[in-house]
């Protein structure tokens, strides 16, 4: 009986450091990456880096490429002819 | 001859202890009001209002109302709310300073850290009762030399009102449970009952020592189940326990069971720190956090010696695993009392450390929650220390031995002398300055007297405005100084452009780098960094 307890004991310390060095560690990180992304300093961090770079755009003679500016022409064009 | 080295051994632990009391005493001013004092101070008197209410001293209750009115600060947390922490160090501080008739704010501070200090130095002298239960007198005074030299926590014994007093009670609730283990001898018990409450009451991980001290009864009952004739024994001193935790705890009284599982709730704010020079979010600090804290800031000869004693009783701990089938006549896990004294400890340490980790434990404030850890972590030191003393004393070594333990702590007093009085803030020297300065530093904002004194040295000007780049709320720490000097400063929060001076430390509540609340305008430019050992305490930005 005192071996079953004895063993029992080992193997649920074991499990329990083996189960958070993996899986609990894991979880843990996703629940970091998650709390990051949805953090208001985080949100508020990427309004301001989209505000700047709407700025900066603004202060450029010319933000697309022609290539681009034709590929996305043609793109809104072919949009419209379809939803006509 | 015997005789003579026993008196010589006792005049020279006597001598040491007288020291350090001298010692204290002569330097406890030196230290600034950290964040935590006003706070402690309003608990003692809250507490103090409530169990006056139940007497009929109406004038001394009436003074109790009065002080409690006068202490107030913005960034005090509602006391209402924050009622949970224990009364046993602030309500006979507060008790105190009545009898005293103190009405100098900077008395009421010091006061309290000097009986601060006194707890520690009563946690000393029973630490090295404990180990002269288990080691020879030699042995013992080495070890609390070890524990007395833990910079971190000599230095917060003047101004920590929580953890340095529950590792004082449990450094004195782990001698009565040796003693137990070695006499059996039920007065012994019911003061272990007595210190587990006030234990549970400082901080509620002090559950883990009657737990263990039952856990490890039914292990003996499991290697001898004669044992169980005891077991009248055990649940007395748990239902003391449950007794003595409900008479000395107030916040108790008006509702038992709810009041007490509401301590498991986690206060603990949910903020970020820095560690590494990255700020993590305290809910998820990484499985480093805690052993990283303790290998840079305790001395590296601790460090030493407890690795050796850690392996030494792990490798017994195994052994004795190992072979439990084959052993019949003693104990499974131990062969006599100071080996179950070796192995209790030693469990109680991997387990809690084990928890505390893994369990994601909020904490801040470097490992200032889990000082009581060096309590275990000395202990397995002088584990480590006696095991290769028997070494050496078998190749005739000793000397040599013993003469590098005092040239290493040599070492440890004159770090400590030069911290001094920012002992609290220590980094062992392996530590580089650049690596000590990824971390935060100065939590309590202990430096601030020393950046306030600056001030007042440098502005003969009738107010004087200071910004604040930091989470820290300095104004509290202004109450070591005089009403004149306090109602020099304007403390203009992070409203930067109204201030003179800015006082930023690493201490902040935000992720620096995504939240620009504590950046420096360009407008102002570094005066100074206050600097102990290459470690930036504190610095100043000064308006051009």
């Amino acid at each position: 009986m005192k071996i079953f307890i004895y063993k029992t004991l080992f193997a649920a310390f074991i499990f329990f450091i083996l189960y958070q060095i993996t899986i609990g560690s894991t979880i843990k990180l996703v629940k970091e990456q998650v709390s990051i992304l949805s953090s208001e300093e985080n949100i508020t961090y990427i309004k301001n880096k989209i505000r700047e770079e709407i700025i900066s755009a603004n202060k450029k003679d010319r933000y697309l490429t022609e290539e681009d500016a034709q590929i996305i022409k043609e793109f809104i064009n072919k949009i419209k002819s379809e939803i006509k | 001859m015997k005789e003579n080295t026993h008196f010589k051994i006792n005049l020279i632990i006597y001598s040491l202890f007288f020291l350090l009391f001298i010692n204290g005493t002569l330097t406890f001013e030196d230290y600034g009001i950290g964040i935590d004092d006003k706070f402690h101070r309003l608990n003692g008197f809250y507490w103090l209002d409530y169990l006056l209410s139940f007497t009929n001293l109406i004038e001394i209750q009436e003074l109790v109302k009065l002080k409690l009115s006068q202490i107030t600060d913005q960034t005090l947390p509602s006391i209402n709310e924050f009622n949970k922490y224990s009364i046993i160090f602030d309500v006979p501080a507060a008790i105190l300073e009545l009898i005293l008739g103190l009405d100098n704010e900077k008395d009421f501070y010091e006061l309290r850290h000097y009986l601060n200090f006194i707890f520690y130095f009563v946690g000393c002298v029973y630490f090295y009762k404990l180990l002269s239960l288990r080691f020879n007198k030699l042995i013992s005074l080495i070890g609390c030399a070890f524990f007395v030299l833990s910079p971190r926590i000599y230095g917060e014994s003047f101004y920590n009102m929580k953890d340095i007093i529950f590792l004082t009670f449990l450094t004195m609730s782990y001698f009565y449970c040796f003693k137990y283990f070695l006499f059996s001898k039920k007065m012994d018990l019911i003061i272990l009952a007595i210190l587990s409450a006030i234990c549970i009451q400082v901080r509620i991980i002090g559950l883990a020592l009657p737990l263990s001290f039952i856990f490890f009864y039914f292990l003996s009952i499991l290697s001898k189940p004669n044992h169980l004739k005891n077991f009248f024994n055990y649940f007395i001193f748990l239902i003391l326990t449950i007794l003595f935790l409900y008479c000395f705890w107030p916040y108790l009284w008006s509702s038992p069971l709810k009041n007490f599982f509401s301590i498991f709730y986690n206060w603990v704010p949910s903020i970020h720190i820095l560690f590494k020079g990255n700020y993590i979010l305290n809910d998820y600090l990484p499985f480093s956090y805690l052993p990283l804290w303790i290998l840079i800031s305790t001395p590296t000869i601790h460090i030493i010696f407890f690795i050796f004693g850690f392996f030494h009783i792990s490798k017994r701990f195994f052994i004795r695993l190992i072979n439990v089938e084959k052993n019949k006549l003693s104990y499974d896990f131990w062969r006599g009392v100071k080996e179950k004294n070796d192995l209790f400890l030693f469990l109680n340490f991997v387990v809690l450390m084990i928890l505390i980790i893994f369990l994601n434990v909020r904490l801040f404030n470097s490992w200032k929650h889990l000082y009581f850890v060096n309590f275990y972590i000395i202990y397995i030191t002088t584990f480590g220390l006696n095991s290769l003393f028997i070494f050496f004393k078998k190749n005739k070594f000793i000397k040599i031995y013993l003469s590098i333990i005092f040239l290493c702590l040599s070492f440890t007093t004159f770090k400590m002398y030069k911290y001094h009085p920012y002992q609290g803030l220590y980094f062992n020297s392996l530590v580089s300055d650049n690596f000590k300065n990824k971390f935060e530093i100065d939590f309590t904002a202990l430096s601030a007297r020393h950046f306030f004194n600056k001030i007042f040295d440098k502005n003969t000007k009738d107010k004087v405005y200071i910004g604040t780049a930091s989470w820290t709320p300095l104004n509290r720490t202004l109450d070591v100084f005089a009403k004149k000097e306090k109602n020099k400063i304007v403390f203009v929060g992070q409203d930067y452009q109204k201030a003179e001076y800015i006082f930023t430390n690493n201490i902040s509540e935000v992720d620096k780098t995504l939240n620009d609340k504590y950046d420096i305008p360009k407008n102002f430019s570094k005066y100074y960094d206050y600097k102990i050992e290459g470690l930036i305490l504190y610095s100043v930005y000064k308006k051009n």
